[in-house]
């Protein structure tokens, strides 16, 4: 590997404190751990090279990157399902659910609202579930600061709609 | 002519983006507007439902040798061509992890405790403050799904953390009326609430954000954390028994001691 490169220790330190909470995050914006884990990985790889970054801008920096890394896999997933759909795959069975029945609905719904909100919607929700202040949710989504409690606040609204919309759907399959 | 308040802003003062005097306006206009008051409970009660949709997403299990996975053989092909380098930071990783303080100030910088509760000193030589007039609001901000409230039972008022951790950062308001809440934010969204007669018990807010309002009317108010009482409000006073503070101009900021 060429270039330069952090002190090992800061570095363990930011990926003990960030790694977490991060894949956390991406697990909510993909639906799926082992995408979040390995998003989470190549995010970490990067930041490796970033000498110029600590704290805040450290986080910041690594959740943008995630969340970019989290569209490029979107975008390769629909190539994927565009060239599976010309030459369809039959899907293998679902496994049984281990799960309180119940709970396990509900977090199926959680998640299935959440992937049919806007890419930018969900980014901003989970963004500040993670605590991050609109400052910084303006620079990472890119736009002013000032229209991101506007942005939020219509986010929410769909995320609603989508997910009572779900809750309607299961009750009519019941 | 009376403009109302935009939802951009309204939802800004839910998330304490605001500017302490752009609040006060707000909060002023507010007091004497009930459809901007309405939309107010609207959007606070849609972040409360989302904020407890959150908290059915069960978090990942944490893998500290989520680094060993590399490599094990991640399926991400662009890893697989990074083993190479994974494997030579997964042993400095293991080194640093070990030297890693927990509560250590890398986790403020971080960002992890969040806000300005790690604490500015203030030199008061005690810790009894007299607070400023009450918040300019009608009634206290109705529940969030993620958050409870309760009437004061007999004038008092207690409020309960139970094994709280280190970077959570609890706000304490005083608000008009004889409704006391406890609302969450964050990682604390998943703690466990528990109500009785003039009693909120949080169980396991480990991080996050605690925002406690507390009702001026009621005549006694404890807050106690891990077993010790850091807050009381009692003859029109509010004392913080331990540690330091910050001070919005209508409330406390602390975060829990070790």
């Amino acid at each position: 590997m060429t270039g330069p490169q952090r002190d090992p220790a800061s570095f363990g330190a930011l990926y003990e404190a960030l790694q977490p909470s991060l894949v956390g995050y991406l697990e909510r914006m993909v639906g799926d751990g082992d995408i979040a884990e390995d998003v989470a990985q190549e995010a970490f790889l990067r930041l490796l090279r970033r000498t110029d970054l600590d704290g805040d801008d450290a986080r910041l920096w690594i959740y943008t990157v995630a969340t970019n890394l989290v569209r490029d896999h979107g975008r390769s997933v629909a190539r994927r399902q565009r060239l599976l759909t010309a030459r369809p795959v039959k899907p293998s069975p679902a496994p049984a659910p281990d799960v309180e029945v119940e709970r396990g609905e509900r977090v199926g719904r959680v998640r299935a609202a959440l992937q049919r909100i806007p890419e930018r919607d969900r980014q901003l929700l989970l963004m500040r579930e993670e605590g991050f202040r609109y400052q910084e949710m303006a620079e990472a989504v890119g736009v002013a600061p000032g229209s991101v409690g506007t942005l939020i606040a219509r986010a929410l609204k769909r995320f609603e709609g989508v997910y009572r919309g779900e809750e309607n759907d299961d009750d009519a399959h019941r | 002519m009376t403009t109302h308040i935009d939802e951009g802003r309204l939802q800004a003062l839910i998330d304490d983006e605001l500017r302490l005097d752009e609040r006060h306006r707000l909060e002023m206009h507010l007091s004497g507007c009930d459809a901007c008051r309405a939309e107010l409970q609207a959007l606070r009660e849609l972040s409360g439902r989302f904020a407890a949709a959150m908290a059915d997403l069960p978090r990942l299990p944490r893998r500290a040798s989520g680094l060993a996975r590399v490599g094990a053989g991640s399926r991400s092909a662009r890893l697989r061509r990074m083993l190479p380098r994974a494997a030579v930071f997964l042993v400095f990783v293991g080194a640093a992890a070990s030297a890693t303080i927990p509560g250590s100030p890398v986790r403020r910088w971080l960002g992890i405790e969040r806000g300005p509760a790690v604490a500015a000193t203030r030199d008061t030589g005690d810790a009894v403050q007299e607070l400023p007039g009450p918040v300019a609001v009608d009634e206290p901000a109705p529940p969030m799904e993620a958050g409870v409230s309760v009437e004061a039972a007999d004038g008092a008022v207690e409020i309960v953390l139970r094994d709280a951790g280190g970077d959570l950062t609890v706000r304490a308001l005083l608000v008009d009326g004889t409704r006391a809440g406890v609302y969450a934010r964050g990682d604390a969204s998943s703690s466990r609430f528990l109500t009785g007669a003039g009693r909120i018990e949080v169980v396991s807010p480990r991080a996050g954000e605690l925002r406690i309002e507390l009702p001026r009317e009621a005549a006694l108010i404890t807050v106690v954390v891990n077993g010790r009482e850091y807050l009381r409000k009692q003859d029109g006073r509010l004392d913080l028994r331990v540690g330091e503070a910050d001070a919005p101009a209508d409330g406390i900021e602390f975060s829990v001691q070790p």
